[in-house]
């Protein structure tokens, strides 16, 4: 390992990554969520077809 | 070739497979690519430990520029060829754009306040990036807002066709005036400029908010499509009862 956690500058390091893990987060859930709830209403459509 | 993929069928079965590939390969790389430079990559003689936001700010701020010029051609493609699902993929790929800007925006914020001394300049690389995000965001609002969906794609697509004037302002800001913000080190004539310890890990996040930015569009378009096909479903159901 070559991080030097002790290093002040971390406090700006944490929140970037942190950020970026719940946008990515949040991206996905929301992209999944969509895609799984318009999925099942068409198959349901096309069931009772 | 293209003509042959804008066939809705063809994409559904295509992105069936598409989707998991990208998506398992997306978290793949980042599960390689973020503890690299979170942990292992060494600090820069210069920024120390802050250049470890590099390896998120710089993919979210390529691919923020990346995902806008790939809008433009594919709102392109739809006003020219008429291709629905070129508009669909338009669409589907912008809030993935706007979470990258933001996220440049947010990230270069971080890195500024230890290594300028200031979280926001109204330098030409940041302003412009902002305006690239507010496009973004324009975009979206614009497709919120109209209900025709076929309307919506048309004036939202000229909308970005016009955004895309900002796209190689953004990238040629740091050549063209005298910025705050240091010029390219990655994309420049005579290679890259970054030490290959630093490289790597960059290149690997880099991949993988490629490979994320491909399957969430897949999935994006896919929840689209399936959108539409309900709404055709029950407007002909409608019509029918009537």
């Amino acid at each position: 390992m070559n991080a030097d956690l002790a290093d002040p500058n971390w406090a700006y390091v944490w929140p970037a990554y942190g950020l970026a893990a719940i946008a990515m987060i949040s991206l996905v859930a929301w992209t999944m969520r969509r895609q799984s709830l318009w999925a099942a209403r068409a198959k349901r459509l096309e069931e009772d077809r | 070739m293209l003509t042959r993929y804008a066939n809705p069928e063809r994409f559904m079965r295509l992105s069936r497979w598409a989707l998991p590939v990208t998506a398992v390969t997306a978290v793949a790389l980042f599960a390689i690519g973020l503890p690299w430079g979170l942990f292992f990559a060494p600090p820069d003689y210069q920024q120390g430990e802050t250049v470890r936001i590099m390896f998120v700010h710089v993919p979210s701020s390529s691919l923020a520029l990346g995902v806008f010029t790939f809008m433009g051609a594919a709102s392109l493609m739809g006003l020219v060829w008429g291709h629905t699902l070129a508009h669909v993929a338009a669409r589907a790929a912008a809030p993935v754009g706007a979470v990258y800007a933001g996220l440049s925006l947010l990230t270069g914020s971080l890195w500024g306040a230890p290594t300028w001394g200031t979280w926001w300049e109204w330098d030409a690389r940041l302003t412009s990036m902002l305006v690239l995000f507010l496009t973004y965001l324009g975009y979206l609002a614009l497709h919120a807002a109209i209900p025709e969906r076929d309307r919506a794609a048309r004036l939202a697509a000229v909308l970005c066709l016009a955004g895309l004037i900002n796209v190689p302002i953004v990238k040629f800001s740091v050549d063209w005036w005298s910025t705050l913000h240091q010029p390219a080190s990655l994309l420049r004539e005579g290679g890259a400029s970054i030490h290959p310890d630093l490289l790597w890990p960059l290149l690997i996040n880099a991949l993988a908010f490629l490979f994320a930015f491909i399957a969430l569009t897949l999935a994006g378009m896919r929840a689209e499509i399936f959108q539409r096909r309900v709404e055709a479903a029950s407007m002909r159901q409608a019509r029918a009862a009537a």
